[in-house]
């Protein structure tokens, strides 16, 4: 996989039309580093021991079997290696199957793992829509579903896996909040607001579409996020001197455009960019500009629902109980941020907010090692860290008497 | 224009369900077509996948890592 890095990205950059940038150096690393890391974990599981008077226990994780993954469309290579990988390495066969928007990147990962030795029969591919999704989570040779998806899709996917009794991963969406303190290293503070709202055109679950800002730095901070995103050039995936690709399809374009228009008729300001985008010799692709909304309030839709697109909207706060209390009053709980200096302040506030994974001073960042998912309802469960393998086995437990 | 089919047993299989078109976001060109998985293939891979876990789950944790994270041929 290191060696097909670049075609692998290729693949991507097809599938989801992101630009060639972040995949070959995002994506496509962090689903191989998936391998190494559960390869390696594998190796160093045991089990346990209990002893008392004339017995002896022990338990140990034994695999679970056939396990399936359901993927969405915006990191296909990381969401078939963040999903197989533990599950082989657990010892199960595993399904997967990716959005039927994203075909490819699948099919190398198969190679690759077919060249590499893995018998034939445990890593397969299942292309289709929701019909054979529904199929996947009814089937009673499945033991267990892991999607990665909307809030919808996992209720769905919930209802359909419990009459087989399926154990259950859902990675879901978010509208997470990222909160900048007027003590924060300000460059910093742009940059990461705007990394955690436009890499992969916004098109990433746990990024941080709520930037509530303290007051004394706002106007200054409004205007500093503004010039760095018209700064951005949007256009050709595959060109270096491109920040944002496309977006997934039509439809969802037309979706995101529309969050746009209920956003200023809820009374939002467009600071920058809300217009979709025909760059030259791509006029049919589904391009739209990075936009930033203000005068947002906690109340409106696009502050409440997860648009899944490049739109942040900027909410103003006075003090840090207000800013954690505003962060927490939603019903998702995926990624948070807080951009401070004040190491207690980081702490404290980090503790507070109610969310699967906090970044400070960082946004978005997934080492293999650090367990990543959701609290509320953004889904249960979590990828990543050793944690997961957990998830993909069970525990037996023999009582011997002495 | 490239097919996209299941793979099942280490083998793409063919579909004669209604194809699904899979374009390029960036061109808005269709560049394949998918061919989506009846429910005989599903059962087909899922029986596929029960018969090869029994020897995969048999096989050591430390061999099971050699093929993991081994370099491509």
């Amino acid at each position: 996989m290191r060696e097909a890095n670049d075609e692998l990205a290729h693949l991507e950059v097809r599938d989801v039309g992101k630009v060639f940038s972040e995949a070959v150096s995002g994506d496509v690393p962090s689903g191989t580093d998936a391998f190494d890391y559960f390869a390696a974990c594998i190796t160093a599981q045991n089990g346990d021991f209990n002893k008392w008077d004339k017995a002896i226990g022990y338990s140990v994780r034994v695999p679970l079997g056939v396990c399936a993954g359901i993927g969405a469309w915006n990191y296909p290579m990381q969401i078939a290696c963040w999903k197989s990988a533990p599950a082989l390495a657990a010892g199960n066969a595993f399904i997967l199957k990716p959005s039927e928007e994203t075909p490819f990147v699948a099919h190398k990962v198969a190679e690759l793992l077919q060249a590499a030795g893995l018998p034939d029969g445990l890593f397969q591919i299942i292309h289709g829509d929701r019909d054979i999704g529904a199929a996947l989570c009814a089937h009673p040779g499945i033991a267990k579903i892991s999607l990665t998806g909307g809030v919808e899709t996992g209720r769905l996917i919930m209802a359909q896996s419990a009459q087989s009794l399926k154990k259950i991963t859902l990675e879901l969406g978010g509208k997470s909040p990222l909160l900048v303190f007027e003590d924060c290293d300000f460059d910093l503070a742009v940059q990461t607001a705007l990394d955690a709202n436009f890499y992969t055109g916004g098109e990433v679950c746990s990024n941080a579409t709520r930037v509530f800002v303290q007051r004394s730095i706002a106007n200054d901070f409004i205007a500093a996020m503004t010039a760095r995103t018209e700064a951005m050039r949007v256009g050709d995936p595959m060109a270096s001197d491109i920040q944002m690709g496309a977006l997934i399809s039509k439809r969802h374009l037309a979706k995101v455009l529309d969050y746009v228009k209920i956003g200023v008729d809820e009374g939002a300001t467009i600071t920058t960019g809300g217009n979709a985008l025909k760059p030259q010799g791509f006029e049919n692709g589904y391009f739209m500009q990075p936009t930033i909304l203000t005068n947002c309030h906690d109340d409106m839709r696009v502050v409440r629902e997860e648009i899944f697109g490049p739109v942040m909207s900027v909410l103003i706060f006075d003090d840090e109980d207000e800013a954690i209390r505003r962060a927490n009053s939603t019903n998702f709980g995926l990624g948070a941020g807080v951009m401070t200096q004040d190491l207690a302040r980081a702490h404290r506030v980090a503790d507070a907010l109610e969310s699967g994974n906090v970044w400070v001073n960082s946004y978005n960042l997934l080492p293999p090692g650090l367990p990543f998912g959701g609290a509320k309802h953004s889904g249960f469960g979590r990828e990543n860290s050793a944690y997961t393998l957990d998830a993909y086995s069970e525990i037996k437990s023999v009582y011997i008497q002495l | 224009m490239q097919i996209c089919q299941s793979l099942i047993g280490g083998k793409p299989v063919k579909s004669n369900l209604p194809i699904i078109e899979k374009r390029y976001p960036a061109t808005g060109e269709v560049i394949a077509h998918i061919e989506p998985a009846s429910d005989a293939m599903l059962n087909e891979a899922v029986a596929i996948a029960s018969q090869a876990q029994i020897s995969w789950a048999k096989t050591d944790a430390f061999d099971r890592a050699k093929i993991l994270h081994k370099p491509p041929i």
